[in-house]
């Protein structure tokens, strides 16, 4: 009878301990952006979420100063959609799904004039931003930045 | 001339003449050697035919071993061999060191010279990968590029064409946010 009590203990905790991460990852957010990277003087700063990738932005894109136009966070799950809309010249759809251990995939669709363009399937770390290069943009390029929050 | 050897053999063998016989018993006397007479010398020849050849032992082992015991107490007492340290340098605890100090080399080789494993499996590390990029429209192309310097992964798409900036424009005025779009061609 005590064995018995023991066996069922052990069950449950098992069963808890593999029901954890998938609980864990349940209050778990992405954010996007799009950006306008510009040569031009302005008082708007990178977003703080991206201070560690101003330098790296400025190196790979060739501009120096980046302009947040637009910002979304959402949970991260199955189901939950993230559009981001520039007027009806770019738009972005995006669905971010939990995966192993800190890790999660996203599915991208991009539409151009409200066309799809291209669509991409991608491997995210907690904190580590993909970056869409986008179409040229006033005097400057446009980016679309989607991460899943840290 | 004969030798006295040649003149005693030919005497023992009964050929020399007689009158030679005093010379040559006075030259032995000179000597001090004594000249056996022919009878004499024959019958020790016989002798010696009879026993030339010694009798076998029939206990030979006994007497060999009576030989053997009378020589050890005979000669000085045989000391003990002292067999020399080895002066090999390649003792056991100078094993051991260097045993020690190759293991700790090691250590510190592979500390300072094996690259570490990439910092992109650490949880804080940067970890976006593209697994797939397709272009839909053929005037566009999507190219997955990760740059090694700068640790950031993009989708480069090209082909795209000039977006004039709307002022305001409708990002800045209405922030991105979660929306269903218009009902378009695209969906």
């Amino acid at each position: 009878m005590r064995a018995n009590r023991c066996i069922l203990a052990l069950f449950l905790l098992a069963t808890a301990i593999f029901l954890l991460p998938a609980s864990a990852k349940a209050g778990e957010k992405m954010w996007g952006a799009l950006l306008v990277a510009t040569n031009e003087e302005t008082a708007t700063r990178i977003p703080a979420r991206l201070d560690g990738f101003s330098k790296r932005l400025s190196s790979v894109f060739g501009y120096s100063h980046f302009r947040l136009i637009g910002e979304s966070t959402r949970e991260v799950g199955n189901d939950i959609e993230s559009w981001f809309i520039l007027g009806d010249d770019f738009q972005a759809r995006s669905l971010i799904v939990p995966q192993e251990k800190d890790a999660y995939q996203l599915g991208l669709e991009i539409y151009f004039h409200k066309k799809k363009i291209a669509e991409s399937v991608a491997k995210l770390g907690k904190g580590s931003p993909l970056f869409v290069r986008g179409p040229l943009y006033g005097r400057g390029q446009l980016i679309l930045v989607v991460m899943v929050l840290p | 001339m004969r030798t006295f050897e040649e003149k005693a053999a030919a005497w023992l063998d009964g050929q020399l003449p007689e009158k030679e016989l005093p010379a040559l018993q006075r030259e032995a006397e000179s000597r001090g050697e004594t000249l056996m007479s022919p009878e004499e010398n024959a019958r020790l020849g016989s002798l010696l035919r009879k026993f030339s050849t010694a009798p076998a032992l029939t206990n030979g082992d006994f007497f060999n071993h009576g030989i053997l015991e009378r020589i050890e107490k005979e000669s000085p007492i045989a000391q003990p061999v002292q067999v020399a340290p080895s002066k090999s340098w390649f003792r056991i605890p100078r094993l051991a060191w260097f045993g020690g100090a190759s293991l700790a080399t090691a250590f510190i080789l592979f500390l300072t010279i094996i690259p570490k494993k990439s910092e992109s499996h650490s949880p804080e590390a940067y970890l976006a990968q593209i697994i797939s990029a397709r272009a839909a429209d053929p005037n566009v192309s999507a190219t997955a590029f990760h740059s090694e310097k700068s640790d950031m992964t993009i989708l480069w798409l090209d082909g795209l064409d000039y977006v004039p900036q709307q002022s305001p424009s409708p990002a800045q005025t209405q922030p991105l946010q979660p929306k269903e779009p218009a009902k378009t061609d695209a969906r």
